[in-house]
């Protein structure tokens, strides 16, 4: 590679080094020469520039489009579509960063030409005056170098006026931009032109040619600026309106203002027949030209008729596919509404509803995974409601369930009380029939005698028995509560009083 | 482009590399100096801090200005207006301007010929100060000067021992001036 010549050259190529670099460190000592050896260049180049007339410093012909030959972006100098927060402005050159570097010390951003040569002079951050390594103590946030990378900047070449992001602005620049001043596309010419015209078919855009209308040499690059100031016989007089135009710029004259040159309606595809002079015809059309209405009814027509035609063809479309699909669609829809019907019967008043919906929409389904996706979609919903469905039912025989068995568990428990109540009666039954034996066979026993409170008779004595027994049977009928509660209680083994 | 190269081009970078890039940089710097100082007349006309502002002075030249401090409430100098010149070096901000008083002001850190001493316009400067962080650090110093290093010493055992007659010399000394 040849030395750099240009400090555009230098600049451009330790801007694509800092860019490149993307684990964050900068070789700072390497950075520093690069930045110091760029400065120098280009002061010792736009010195001896400034002593050559031509406003651009000589430089060999080459012209690709990172070649260097343009100017470098200044990115000092852009101008900024908003005003730009504080805190991206670099605090030594006060303008948002270029290439930020940030200390690892103390966290403070600056601009990396900035920072290096406030580090030549005193080795310290130039906020907080913490000590800065060049080689150690400063990298490249990436936070910050993306918040830039969106700032919208005006392109800074003279005329084009694009706004893009900072970040596409070199893209731009140096490749695309029609108004960058690049070499004459002749290479043994120095001088420069608008990268529009640099066209190697134009060939050098500074040789001489001889005015069309002056007859002096003019240079084919600033023809239009001659035409404009300095060409004497440069105005000519318009011939139908007598009017002074410029003579480059007659065509457009005749064209869009010249009052004397015929025209015709503008709506002359309408049917207008109006040929005069650019006032009548702009009086004609002002006044409201008939052709006018006939024009947008023609232009309504054509746009319905358009409709129209696109309808049919999507109803031809539908159609054909209708036929294709008419057989096998059905089949699978019959068996679900089929299914669905034979396991939950509530479904069902839906669904031939659904299915009728289906076969509507079906003319507008746009294929076949549509149409399935949607039959998908309905079938998927019926399995969902079939299966609240058989939840709530599930829910409601467990509910009768437990009701009947409470139900049960009282019955049982009210026989529980009266199978106790009943063993009672038998027990006390039993305990005072053998009383009443032992007290007869021990009155039988001692004097052979029955004994007046004895049984009169053994009718007598069955009646009393029976009627005790009654008059008992309903005591303890009265009772079982009490007995119940004493059951309850853990007393119940205790015989009861009598 | 290999490094070897570069750095023969730049095989010795000491003290005296510096001073020789320094002088040689002197074109491109002229022009981000004038750079800077426009950043900095644009921020000071957007957004002006109360007591002080700075102008260019009237011919043109961005490299010499004129600032205005007014004294602080509080002391000695409050009411009074102090008209100061700066000049810019061409590698400004990387080196501070030469400030004076044109005003003459009675303080023990400014002298007769309204020299000023502050570390910040001296050995303390760093790229980071610009003019308005420099009015506002003068018009600190009216309200606290530093006595341990004055440039007026009788001014300095004044401030201390009778503050009356620190005043009344303060309004003895200070005079309207009209511009140069």
């Amino acid at each position: 590679m040849p030395p750099p010549n240009t400090p555009e050259d230098e600049i451009q190529t330790a801007a694509m080094s800092y860019h490149r670099n993307l684990n964050g460190r900068v070789g700072p000592q390497r950075r520093r020469n690069r930045w110091s050896t760029s400065t120098s260049a280009s002061t010792s180049t736009l010195l001896s520039a400034s002593a050559s007339p031509s406003p651009f410093p000589p430089s060999p012909t080459r012209c690709s489009t990172l070649c260097g030959c343009i100017p470098s972006i200044d990115y000092q100098s852009l101008d900024y579509e908003t005003p730009v927060d504080q805190a991206l402005q670099c605090p030594i050159c006060h303008t948002p960063f270029y290439m930020p570097l940030t200390t690892s010390t103390c966290g403070h951003t600056f601009c990396t030409e900035c920072i290096s040569r406030s580090l030549e002079t005193q080795p310290v951050c130039p906020i907080d005056r913490q000590p800065v390594n060049t080689d150690r103590d400063l990298y490249r946030a990436r936070v910050i170098c993306d918040q830039l990378d969106r700032l919208k900047v005006k392109c800074p070449s003279k005329g084009c006026g694009l706004f893009c992001t900072r970040e596409l602005l070199p893209a731009h620049y140096n490749v695309y931009c029609e108004y960058v001043l690049v070499h004459c596309p002749d290479p043994t010419c120095s001088r420069r032109v608008p990268r529009a015209d640099a066209h190697p078919d134009n060939g050098c855009l500074h040789r001489n040619i001889v005015c069309t209308y002056c007859e002096s040499e003019v240079m084919i690059a600033e023809l239009e600026e001659h035409y404009d100031t300095s060409c004497y016989g440069h105005t000519a007089k318009c011939s139908h309106c007598n009017a002074v135009v410029v003579r480059h710029l007659m065509d457009k004259h005749l064209g869009r203002d010249c009052p004397g040159t015929k025209k015709y309606c503008r709506f002359r595809s309408h049917g207008c027949k109006m040929h005069d002079t650019r006032p009548a015809i702009e009086e004609h059309e002002r006044l409201g030209c008939v052709y006018q209405a006939i024009g947008e009814l023609k232009s309504l027509r054509l746009e319905d008729r358009a409709r129209i035609e696109d309808l049919e063809h999507r109803l031809d479309g539908l159609d054909a596919r209708m036929k294709r699909k008419t057989s096998p669609p059905t089949r699978p829809r019959v068996g679900s509404s089929s299914f669905m019907g034979g396991f939950v019967p509530i479904v069902q008043p839906e669904s031939p509803r659904a299915a009728a919906s289906a076969a509507a929409n079906s003319a507008s389904w746009g294929s076949t995974e549509d149409y399935m996706l949607v039959q998908f979609e309905r079938l998927e919903a019926e399995i969902e409601r079939a299966h609240t469905m058989i939840l709530e039912s599930d829910s409601q025989h467990t509910m009768r369930q437990i009701n009947d068995l409470l139900r049960f568990n009282e019955q049982i428990y009210e026989l529980t009380n009266r199978v106790g109540a009943l063993s009672l009666q038998i027990r006390s039954l039993a305990v005072t029939t053998q009383q009443h034996n032992n007290v007869q066979g021990r009155a039988g026993a001692a004097n052979g005698t029955p004994s007046s409170s004895g049984i009169s008779s053994p009718g007598g004595g069955g009646a009393g028995t029976r009627g005790q027994s009654h008059e008992d049977g309903r005591r303890y009928h009265s009772n079982p509560p009490a007995m119940s509660r004493r059951s309850s209680d853990g007393r119940g083994q205790h015989p009861p009083r009598l | 482009m290999s490094y070897s190269m570069e750095d023969s081009q730049n095989s010795a970078p000491g003290s005296l590399q510096a001073t020789k890039l320094a002088g040689a940089r002197k074109g491109p710097d002229g022009q981000n100096a004038v750079k800077r100082l426009q950043t900095e007349l644009m921020q000071l006309m957007t957004s002006p801090a109360p007591g002080v502002s700075a102008f260019p002075s009237a011919d043109g030249n961005l490299l010499s200005w004129r600032a205005t401090i007014e004294g602080p409430d509080d002391t000695p100098y409050s009411g009074l207006t102090f008209k100061l010149s700066f000049e810019f070096p061409s590698n400004y901000p990387y080196a501070p301007p030469t400030v004076l008083f044109i005003t003459p002001i009675y303080h023990p850190n400014v002298d007769f010929s309204g020299r000023i001493c502050l570390d910040i316009l001296k050995d303390k400067w760093t790229a980071a100060y610009n003019i308005q962080t420099v009015l506002l650090s003068l018009q600190s110093l009216l309200g606290e000067p530093n006595n341990a290093s004055p440039l007026n010493g009788e001014a300095a055992e004044l401030w201390d021992k009778d503050p009356s007659q620190f005043k009344a010399k303060v309004m003895d000394r200070h005079k309207d001036v009209d511009e140069d």
